[in-house]
């Protein structure tokens, strides 16, 4: 039968609301892993510039939670 | 995850320990991965709390992917229960089920002094509400009584789901997408933010830690998820991000769609 095209168009905003909805969460995350890793590993700050700090992060994040 | 994606997946964790090794020094390297998984092997506690029914049990399982099947045989419990569960390899969640509140008013007094000292020892208080219900004087009165008199860092850490939100009407759900009808959106939406405001003045808890969802639908678990991951601070990151997907209970024609948007063939 298919679907209509109002029924296309809802499933295409049902999947940006859900991509949306999944990167905020994402992003609450990885300000979370940030707040712990800055306490808890506050060596890694003193030892990298703040450009270096960033990719390291984002590796971190993508080794360990992502 | 297909087999090769979960390959490159894991060849790219390779390259990327090998980079930060090269920056960090090995030590230091071996450092940062231990503290990092002493870290991850303390599981996150979340407690889950609310008047019994409101579908405490499959909040949990559908915002964990997975099949916990023990909270009906406790229903009558009288003692908090905890739970632990292995999410992946190495990601663990303690859930700790709270004795039913509302049913009897000898065992409140007891049961809100349990979860009142039980609150602050926990990293997320997840107290789920039946959004859809008629009358909410009761849930008003026991979150009074309970949530309200916590500390300031205590109430950070709860997050209120107004569950069963897709019983709310006018308006449908929409079975094939698995939706809210346009019409039940808007009353999903006035609903929900009536009782949001209601509540935020009772309990002092944070109205953008009031999430509006159902579990049984997987209808806006990222956003319970994501206020869970906020409240629960420096700890948020140790829950893992992805929840069931709510496309697999739509209808087969909405899935081959959604999976044609994803992957669109390439000429």
């Amino acid at each position: 039968m298919g679907l209509s095209d109002s029924e296309k168009r809802r499933v295409i905003e049902m999947l940006d609301s859900l991509g949306d909805s999944e990167r905020r969460a994402t992003l609450a995350s990885e300000n979370s892993f940030l707040a712990w890793l800055k306490r808890a590993a506050s060596w890694l700050w003193e030892r990298l510039s703040s450009g270096l700090i960033a990719t390291v992060l984002d590796w971190l994040w993508r080794i360990f939670v992502g | 995850m297909s087999r090769n994606q979960s390959s490159d997946k894991k060849g790219q964790k390779k390259g990327l320990r090998a980079k930060l090794a090269a920056v960090l020094g090995g030590p230091k390297m071996r450092e940062l991965e231990d503290l990092i998984r002493k870290e991850r092997a303390i599981p996150p506690r979340i407690a889950v709390m609310g008047k019994a029914g409101v579908g405490k049990t499959t909040t949990i399982n559908e915002l964990f992917n997975m099949d916990w099947t023990i909270s009906h045989a406790a229903a009558g419990t009288r003692e908090p229960r905890t739970e632990y569960f292995d999410l992946t390899s190495d990601v663990k969640v303690a859930v700790i089920d709270m004795p039913g509140l509302g049913e009897d008013l000898d065992a409140d007094i007891k049961y809100f002094a349990m979860y009142q000292d039980l609150m602050p020892n926990v990293d997320v208080v997840l107290w789920i509400v039946q959004a859809n219900a008629r009358d909410l004087s009761e849930d008003q009165r026991i979150l009074k009584e309970v949530v309200s008199t916590g500390s300031r860092e205590t109430l950070k850490r709860v997050v209120i789901g107004l569950n069963q939100v897709d019983k709310i009407g006018p308006g449908n759900w929409d079975e094939k997408l698995n939706y809210p009808s346009p019409d039940q959106a808007v009353s999903i939406a006035r609903r929900c933010h009536d009782i949001s405001e209601k509540l935020a003045e009772i309990t002092r808890v944070d109205p953008e830690q009031i999430v509006y969802y159902s579990a049984r639908r997987r209808f806006r678990l990222a956003e319970i998820k994501q206020a869970m991951i906020h409240a629960a601070g420096e700890k948020g990151w140790k829950l893992p991000v992805r929840s069931s997907n709510p496309l697999e209970l739509a209808d087969s024609e909405v899935q081959e769609f959604a999976r044609t948007l994803r992957n669109p063939k390439k000429d």
